[in-house]
């Protein structure tokens, strides 16, 4: 690991170096003579705009503190304890609590300019993941699934949505059919529960029953021809094609290197963001892993570090892991929260919500990383430059994946909606 | 007229509403005051204005509509589809979300004039003097809610298309017969690219015929995973758009390798977990556009990068060294 690290920043030094050269000295038209000719239709280039086809999707649920982790104040009393650190993108700083993240920077592009107008948990997760706020009347899907309704599945024999550790509000397949629901996966080293055949059972036995099972659907299917009860045996044809496939092997977290598992970190998140690397191996569309505990009303310090070891530790192998396996080109990796908290540090050493400015980041998937982009205000209170607000984020992860943002999709009963609701997708980040 | 406490101070306006005939047609400029307040009035104002407002929206004054309610906006200009206040009034009647809840719906001739208003950008009033106070007041309520009235531009999205040639068409069928993803490039119909690992595929039943047909369309091609070897690659050389190929943990040796010379365009080389070695690496003289190359896990060693890195000096090399 040390090797690769050592590598990669030798690499993007001198990519930095090239860039200053560009950007102070003007050579870039210089070097853009010496290029061949074909090297000057970069547009054409695989390394530039929208290229995911996957994504893991890590959700800080409770609302990371953006002051302590992406979007740092220092020198104002707003800051805390916490300290900057350098990074491997020259001038930029994280904070101390993401030491392994830092090496990574040149991949990420850090938005500290996210804005919210829900400010309560289950309606803030509602609409992160939906880009619609929470009604009683109805349910929005959430990305993945809009990704399997429009795009399908890659890999026939497993499931396009998985979810890790918890389904969170918003995230469902909302008014869309039930073959775009995401699967959910409660514990990480337990892997897929009840996918084998049981052991009282022959291969045989097995068989019979299910063409028991079709016999006795027969008539009722003939009768009712309607899509859920048409989705319904298609449940039945997806789990047996999962049972019989080599692709189960994805779910076995167990089946890596101790090393492997170990740079992960040795806890569920950890497991679930290795678990997510296996399942994108085999073309899942989209997995979610869930970290919780960012709700720091109180002890906001120890908390924030406490969890930012887990997710720094876990995130930073993921990108490691995806850029040697030639990845993260086609897998865009989103960290998320519902919102961020109060630069106001209160009388129980906590942070309270602050949905008015906070931090998300994107890696990979056509994103050009080792940037941040859009602000916040001196103190971290609100959005100073370049307000993108939930549904613009997600229309960039939409935008990212070539979804139609723009097409208007009509509910069962009649009403439209769009991936990312009126979101606006922020294409400087894909140049 | 049994709300009286408007927010207007303009006279004309009242005068204008008294006016007001009721026979609309689309192709007319229509403005709020005169055509879109009578509707609002006779059928959703006793819920959204001084005296309730239900899901904190008042719909009585510009100000309070551009405002919007407790789910954000309900208006955007030009954007009937997008503007909740025609999208709620225009459900079906038994939507629960319906609106109005309570009392007569919008007909249809008034939800065609609510439509075709906001189609026209949703004009307010004639600028007169007399409004230019009223568009001071907006710049309060606009900083005061930055979120509500801030209404973006679509952002442009450059796609390209392209029509098929019959014997694309018939190669594309036939790769799907197989099993093979097809999917052209986000945004871009005039390049395509294949996943092929789950399509049940070795050397001896590779596509080679249907790949070469689509040759001048193909940018992209996954094979991660499938158990060929050498003779598929001798069969990619024809591929001359090809940019990125996937080989992660296929059976390629370093024989096979040299078959990739012939691959003009390629920029992104994927061949993590194979058993690829420095004499394989050697081979590789001729990509002019090679930009990333991927070799952990395989038999390659610092030495034999360290030489590929001499004749491709930009190279991006990922690797670690096991």
């Amino acid at each position: 690991m040390k090797n690769l690290l050592k590598q990669a920043s030798e690499l993007d030094r001198r990519q930095f170096i090239l860039n200053t050269a560009k950007s102070l000295l003007g050579v870039s038209c210089a070097s853009s003579l010496l290029a061949k000719p074909s090297f000057a239709q970069s547009t054409s280039s695989i390394y530039s705009g929208p290229q995911a086809k996957n994504v893991i999707y890590l959700y800080m649920s409770g609302g990371m503190s953006h002051l302590d982790t992406f979007d740092l104040k220092q020198g104002r009393p707003e800051q805390g304890p916490v300290k900057g650190i350098k990074t491997n993108v020259v001038g930029t700083r994280l904070s101390e609590n993401l030491p392994q993240l830092a090496k990574h920077m040149n991949k990420m592009a850090v938005i500290n300019s996210m804005f919210s107008n829900q400010g309560a948990h289950e309606e803030g997760r509602y609409f992160m993941h939906s880009s619609y706020t929470k009604r009683g009347t109805i349910q929005h899907p959430g990305l993945g699934s809009w990704l399997m309704k429009y795009d399908g599945n890659h890999n026939p024999n497993l499931p396009g949505v998985v979810h890790i550790g918890s389904v969170n509000p918003g995230s469902t397949q909302g008014f869309l059919e039930q073959k775009y629901a995401p699967l959910l996966i409660g514990d990480p080293e337990a892997g897929l529960q009840h996918s084998k055949i049981h052991k009282l059972f022959t291969e045989k036995e097995f068989a019979n029953t299910q063409s028991l099972r079709q016999k006795l659907d027969q008539a009722f299917s003939a009768k009712y021809q309607q899509r859920k009860v048409s989705s319904y045996s298609e449940a039945y044809d997806d789990a047996l094609r999962l049972m019989k496939s080599d692709d189960l092997d994805a779910f076995k977290v167990e089946s890596e290197a101790q090393s492997t598992r170990d740079a992960y970190g040795k806890n569920s998140f950890g497991q679930g963001c290795l678990l997510a690397r296996r399942l994108i191996e085999r073309d899942v569309r989209f997995v979610e892993v869930t970290l919780g505990g960012w709700d720091t009303h109180t002890n906001n310090f120890e908390r924030v570090a406490e969890n930012s070891r887990i997710l720094d530790q876990a995130m930073a192998a993921l990108l490691g892991d995806l850029e040697q396996r030639g990845m993260l080109e086609e897998t865009l990796v989103v960290l998320t929260t519902e919102f961020g908290r109060t630069p106001k540090i209160n009388q129980n050493e906590g942070r309270d919500h602050n949905p008015t400015a906070f931090s998300s980041v994107l890696v990979g998937g056509g994103i050009q990383g080792g940037r941040f982009y859009g602000k916040s205000d001196e103190i971290g209170k609100s959005v100073a430059d370049k307000r993108v607000t939930v549904p613009d984020f997600n229309a960039t992860i939409a935008y990212a994946l070539g979804l139609p943002i723009y097409d208007t999709i009509y509910s069962p009963t009649g009403r439209p909606f769009h991936i990312a609701d009126k979101g606006q997708p922020i294409l400087e980040l894909f140049s | 007229m049994k709300f009286k406490s408007y927010l207007f101070t303009v006279p004309s306006l009242l005068l204008s509403l008294a006016g007001y005939s009721g026979a609309v047609f689309s192709a007319q400029k229509l403005t709020f005051s005169q055509d879109i307040l009578p509707i609002f009035e006779a059928k959703c104002l006793k819920c959204h204005s001084d005296e309730k407002q239900k899901g904190e929206l008042r719909l009585d004054t510009k100000e309070w509509i551009l405002k919007g309610g407790e789910s954000g906006d309900v208006l955007i200009p030009f954007k009937p589809e997008y503007s909740d206040v025609y999208v709620l009034a225009a459900l079906p009647d038994y939507d629960p979300d319906y609106m109005p809840s309570k009392g007569k719906g919008l007909t249809p001739a008034e939800l065609e004039t609510l439509r075709s208003w906001i189609q026209q950008g949703a004009q307010f009033e004639v600028e007169s003097a007399e409004t230019a106070a009223e568009a001071s007041m907006d710049m309060t309520i606009q900083q005061a809610h930055p979120t509500q009235t801030e209404v973006k531009s679509q952002v442009k999205i450059k796609q390209v298309s392209y029509q098929l040639k019959p014997n694309e068409k018939a190669a594309i069928e036939q790769l799907k017969q197989l099993g093979v993803k097809v999917d052209h490039v986000h945004y871009d119909q005039s390049k395509y690219e294949l996943i092929l690992s789950y399509a049940k595929l070795n050397d001896d039943n590779f596509p080679q015929q249907s790949l070469i047909k689509l040759a001048d369309r193909l940018t992209k091609i996954d094979f991660a995973r499938l158990p060929i070897g050498d003779a598929s690659l001798a069969s990619l050389t024809k591929l001359s758009k090809l940019s990125y190929l996937d080989l992660r943990q296929t059976k390629i040796t370093d024989k096979g390798l040299a078959h990739l010379n012939d691959l003009p365009q390629l920029e992104y080389l994927n061949l993590y977990g194979t058993s690829i070695s420095d004499h394989g690496l050697a081979k590789l003289n001729n990509l002019t556009q090679l930009k990333s190359i991927y070799l952990t896990n395989t038999r390659v060693t610092q030495q034999g990068i360290k030489k590929l890195v001499q004749r491709y000096p930009n190279l991006k090399v990922s690797y670690i060294a096991s």
